[in-house]
């Protein structure tokens, strides 16, 4: 409010009066309108009045606030909700996305293929392993299974391997 | 001998292998005698990376180069060179690896002796994968890091230890044999058109021919898959915090410090000199995955309860940082790709190691059972925060070097994912510093942390115990532990008030880099040429 009194820092006030030998450049800046200087001022002596009119020595002034601007005040007091709204909109979702890329994302997701493939080499050596029971028929009948396919393959391929 | 025809590269490879094996010919159950000869040995492999870094010639090219015949049947070479990219790395190893024995002074008792051999071997492969200029070599390399690493792991580890090295080593494995197979079909590919017709997996001969379009591909998605589940880039990442989580201090600080570093790297000498078509045809799609690591890393590490898991989380994100740079392709993202390199591996290093101090001292990782901390240890809390703060990337600190170039160059390429990744940098801010509120501002529990010097750490069950704390007398940093981060504090102040010379050490060789991409894009092109229509010119201007 004293700045705004003083024309600072709109280069025609009293400050930049008194700077004017420090500023090496001076700022040609064309003199604001006068409601300019008012809207600035205004609101600072309107807040000192109004904190003059509900000032009790020794008393608290949050009820008879509380009773004179309602929910006006209830908002002023809490900060605007600024943290409440910053936490509700902010911190929990990133939290909550955190926990996400923790627990879903690495631990199932990423984790879990990871895991599935030692699923998969566990199952196919099982399943080999029945093929390797000692008894004849059963390589014989994997080695014929091979010479099968590999046929198959050269005949697809129209004779060559290539 | 002058010390510049000594092979020095060969040098700083096999001392931290001739220490292991000098413990093994020692009493190796003697855990002082171990420690102190791996301790001398890592110290040696240190000084011989200072005098590289002194005798290094400032500029492109490779430098203190030594080439000898290794596998005559089948072309392979025994190939060394340094330039600046690969010297930071490898002094990082060294200096990483006498910080990390050091830390591990009288962790592991009579297992020490083992502890060290594996330590030292993992260190001599290390910086070998960072020197090997030939395929083959470097492919020996880059896999015998498994074993040490496995052995760590699985051996010096937490609970589910051995869940965690099998996953490490088996998802590693399958990325390195595609890898495996791209080396020799690059071979044979020199090989049909060189007019020797011998076989050859030297980096600069293969980089002199160009490749048909599908082959191309193929060696580029399997080289890329192989160093993308290093680095780890999104989706390739849940290896990672089980491997960190499970991992001994030791661990985690090499596992952070270097071996992510592996992935990065190969792709800036590898990857994008070798196939810089494909690499600029899908380079918008990996752009796009480095920033989902950026904002996913970051989303995960918010969750997380275990303060190793949490920093191995934000590891993803930074190496996402890391990967965004250097897939956009221009000398400024390329560069801060390559600063942040160093940047994370001394600054996750740290919060590695100040990590394993904590659970040291509390027998706990869990974030719930810490709490005012700052109170009883103003010191390593205060030094904690100072680290934590260098990996947000604060200005003045080194991790702010690099974001910045990373950021600068990929904003020249896509400004969207720029800006979605700078959230990356907000979220990194409120994972760590929410973590340093509830660790180390929070109410005092109890009386205070307890001297736990005798812990056997193998047997503890991670961050799963109660913080212990009702006797005993608040434990702050020791003398030895201030001695241990002070060279990673210094680093940290150093790069970020002063980044020219770090800058100017890594600068030439990523200008060579870009250079010759873009000569063998068009020997790719020619080759492409002669098999399909001719591919617009403004994708070489990927290339800036």
């Amino acid at each position: 409010m004293s700045a705004g009194c003083l024309g600072y820092p709109e280069g025609t006030g009293a400050i930049y009066e008194y700077l004017g030998s420090v500023i090496k450049q001076p700022i040609h800046a064309e003199h604001p309108p006068t409601i300019y200087w008012i809207v600035t001022i205004l609101p600072g002596l309107l807040g000192i009045g109004l904190a003059l009119l509900f000032y009790v020595p020794g008393k608290s002034p949050e009820p008879l606030v509380s009773k004179v601007f309602g929910f006006l005040a209830d908002l002023f007091v809490h900060k605007l909700y600024l943290d409440e709204l910053y936490e509700a909109f902010v911190v929990q979702p990133i939290k909550m996305l955190a926990q996400f890329c923790s627990q879903i994302g690495d631990m199932f997701i990423l984790d879990g293929f990871l895991h599935s493939w030692r699923e998969v080499f566990v199952f196919w050596g099982k399943a080999m392993r029945r093929l390797h029971s000692g008894q004849i028929q059963a390589s014989l009948a994997s080695f014929l299974a091979g010479v099968f396919i590999l046929l198959s393959y050269i005949l697809i391929r129209g004779g060559t391997w290539n | 001998m002058e010390l510049t025809t000594f092979p020095l590269l060969s040098a700083v490879i096999f001392l931290p292998f001739l220490g292991a094996l000098a413990v093994l010919l020692s009493d190796h159950r003697n855990a002082a005698a171990s420690q102190v000869i791996g301790i001398l040995f890592s110290l040696a492999s240190l000084g011989l990376c200072f005098a590289i870094v002194w005798l290094f010639p400032l500029g492109p090219g490779m430098a203190f180069m030594e080439s000898h015949s290794w596998i005559p049947s089948i072309g392979a070479r025994y190939i060394l060179g340094v330039d600046g990219i690969s010297l930071v790395l490898v002094t990082l190893t060294a200096l990483l690896t006498v910080i990390s024995l050091l830390a591990s002074w009288d962790e592991f008792g009579s297992r020490s002796g083992l502890f060290v051999m594996l330590m030292l071997s993992l260190e001599g492969s290390v910086i070998g994968v960072f020197l090997a200029l030939d395929l083959l070599l470097f492919y020996v390399f880059w896999e015998a890091m498994l074993i040490p690493m496995y052995f760590l792991i699985g051996l010096y580890g937490g609970p589910k230890r051995v869940y965690a090295t099998t996953k490490f080593v088996l998802v590693t494995l399958f990325g390195s044999l595609l890898m495996l197979l791209a080396i020799i079909t690059l071979g044979i590919n020199f090989q049909v058109q060189s007019a020797s017709g011998d076989l050859s997996f030297a980096l600069s001969d293969i980089q002199n021919y160009g490749l048909s379009p599908g082959a191309s591909w193929f060696c580029c998605i399997a080289f890329l898959l192989a160093f993308a589940i290093k680095v780890p880039m999104w989706p390739f990442h849940t290896w990672l915090p089980d491997a960190h989580t499970e991992a001994p201090t030791a661990g985690s600080v090499i596992l952070a410090g270097v071996l992510l570093k592996m992935g990065t790297y190969g792709m800036l000498r590898f990857l994008i000199p070798l196939f810089p078509n494909v690499i600029a045809d899908i380079g918008g799609g990996l752009l796009i995955l480095s920033t989902i690591a950026i904002i996913y890393g970051a989303l995960t590490a918010m969750v997380q309860a275990d303060i190793k898991r949490l920093i191995a989380c934000s590891s993803v994100s930074h190496m996402g940082f890391i990967t965004l740079g250097l897939f956009s392709l221009n000398p400024e993202g390329v560069l801060g790709g390559a600063v942040q390199m160093l940047n994370h591996g001394i600054s996750t290093g740290a919060l590695f190691l100040m990590a394993g101090m904590i659970h040291h001292r509390t027998h706990t990782r869990l974030i719930k059972d810490l709490s005012g901390m700052a109170y009883s240890m103003p010191l390593l809390s205060t030094v904690f925060v100072f680290f934590s703060l260098s990996s947000i990337g604060l200005p003045g600190l080194n991790g702010f070097v690099g974001e910045f170039l990373i950021l600068l160059g990929a904003f020249t390429v896509s400004p969207i994912m720029t800006a979605i990744a700078a959230l990356g940098i907000v979220f990194g801010a409120v994972y760590l510093l929410w973590m340093i509120q509830r660790v180390f501002f929070g109410p005092p529990k109890g009386g205070g942390p307890v001297d736990n010097s005798h812990h056997d750490n193998h047997l503890d069950s991670g961050g799963t115990h109660e913080a212990s704390n009702s006797t005993g007398e608040s434990k702050d940093l020791s003398i030895l532990e201030i001695i241990l981060l002070l060279p990673l504090a210094i680093g940290v102040l150093y790069i970020g008030l002063k980044p020219a010379p770090v800058i100017n050490l890594v600068r030439p060789p990523i200008i060579e880099i870009v250079e010759k991409s873009k000569e063998k894009m068009k020997l790719d092109n020619e080759k492409r040429n002669l098999e399909i229509p001719p591919i617009p010119f403004d994708q070489e201007e990927r290339f800036r």
